[in-house]
């Protein structure tokens, strides 16, 4: 499986450390079966803050086929990536900015979206 | 079986080569190590243990300095797994890379996590870095590079103590660059190779509680109860690490998943290595450190805390933090 180095977009074939479940075996995850219904929930809990984060920048994001992630804007681009390695480039020339998450009006907004 | 990569930094004259001659020549089982030492090395080795590498970085677009490959390194290292897999030299646990003195650990650290065949052989075990004391504080002064290999390391090696001892006040400016880091003293390549090899990591946090006092201003260390949704940790890490990578030089954590489950995550720079899993106690706390530089590790706290909170886990119980201030 290909994925990109986060700053440089460079191909490479590797497992992103996020899309690793560290207490399964790596072949475990690809047999199926329980595990397989583990790495789903984590794949579509990751779609699910990313979504949260993402929400006050008018982008959207979904699980795509169960291995990927599809992220889209409000003028209808959207754009296919592997893992999160890929993700935060693509959401970075969508914006064209970079998400922060030290950023003080972002942790206010999630502050009021989760009630914390 | 994975072999444990130690990446070897310091500047020219620093003394690295005598460490690692020592360390070795104390080991008992000697093939336990392979090194890799670049061609300005100050000291010979052993041959049947050494590879000597002249340095060959293949720049990658985008202008990261980190996210280069060493072409160099991607050989030797492959070249040695297929000598183990013949059977022709020993399959070492530990494999120790020296730098050339200006060196930046990342790209080694980039190279051996994603190279297709190597990843899947080497982990980053831990990187050390040895420091000439004589004229220490004004080297430290004029090197940015010198400062940032003390602040990725896990062990700093003081060297040349025979020449001029150690101060109070080169402790105290180590100390403000990496409270994190172990300091010993080598004199002439003498220490104990435990001291050289073992982890760079504790594997909990009852083996090693933090040793540094508040109000640093490049450091977050916090210990906290409760479990840490990993796909969570993952979004905020990433996020985070894309954002402030350059500036954040070290990420060590232990996580509680949950279950008695515990990922034990490493990074430098933006790199995460591949994450590790143990089991301990499941009401055993996790732990996050991290190395900054220009960042308010307080920020980065309450980062933590906004994001674990607000999407939908329970607050993590009982903090204790240190570095900046880290109350928020």
């Amino acid at each position: 499986m290909g994925d990109m180095c986060g700053i440089c977009g460079e191909l490479r074939s590797h497992i992103h450390w996020t899309e690793r479940i560290p207490w399964v075996k790596d072949e475990e995850v690809e047999s199926g079966g329980e595990v397989a219904r583990v790495a789903r929930r984590l794949r579509m809990k990751r779609a699910m803050v990313v979504g949260r984060i993402l929400a006050p920048y008018g982008l959207t994001i979904r699980d795509w086929e169960g291995g990927k992630y599809l992220i889209s804007d409000m003028k209808g681009q959207s754009v296919i990536v592997n893992d999160l390695a890929g993700l935060w480039p693509w959401v970075e020339k969508l914006l064209g900015k970079t998400v922060d998450p030290l950023d003080e009006e972002l942790l206010e907004y999630l502050k009021g979206a989760g009630g914390g | 079986m994975t072999r444990k990569v130690i990446i070897l930094t310091g500047f020219l004259g620093s003394g690295k080569t005598t460490l690692l001659r020592g360390v070795i020549s104390r080991l008992p089982e000697r093939s336990k190590v392979k090194a890799v030492i670049n061609e300005l090395g100050e000291a010979s080795l052993d041959h049947h243990l050494v590879r000597q590498l002249s340095e060959q970085v293949r720049l990658l677009g985008g202008g990261c300095a980190c996210c280069n490959i060493r072409e160099d390194l991607v050989k030797a290292l492959r070249d040695e797994l297929s000598l183990e897999m013949r059977g022709e030299t020993p399959t070492p646990e530990y494999v120790v890379i020296e730098t050339t003195g200006v060196s930046d650990p990342a790209p080694i650290s980039f190279t051996i996590t994603t190279d297709p065949v190597l990843q899947h052989h080497y982990r980053i075990h831990k990187i050390v870095a040895t420091l000439s004391t004589v004229d220490a504080l004004n080297n430290l002064e004029r090197s940015v590079e010198s400062q940032k290999q003390l602040m990725m390391a896990d062990l700093i090696v003081l060297t040349k103590l025979d020449i001029e001892p150690r101060s109070e006040a080169l402790i105290e400016k180590i100390r403000s660059l990496n409270p994190a880091a172990e300091i010993v003293e080598a004199v002439r390549g003498e220490l104990d190779p435990n001291i050289f090899f073992r982890a760079g990591m504790p594997r909990t946090i009852q083996e090693h509680l933090p040793n540094t006092r508040a109000g640093r201003s490049n450091y977050l260390s916090v210990i906290f109860a409760g479990e840490v949704d990993w796909a969570v940790f993952g979004v905020w890490l990433s996020a985070l690490l894309y954002k402030h990578g350059d500036r954040i030089l070290r990420v060590k954590a232990v996580i509680n998943v949950g279950g008695g489950d515990f990922v034990l995550l490493n990074g430098v720079q933006h790199i995460i290595h591949a994450p590790e899993h143990f089991k301990a106690d499941p009401g055993e706390r996790s732990r996050l450190i991290m190395v900054t530089r220009d960042i308010d590790p307080s920020v980065v706290l309450k980062s933590f805390q906004i994001f674990h909170r607000s999407l939908g886990e329970p607050p993590l119980g009982e903090y204790v933090a240190e570095g900046g201030a880290v109350h928020g």
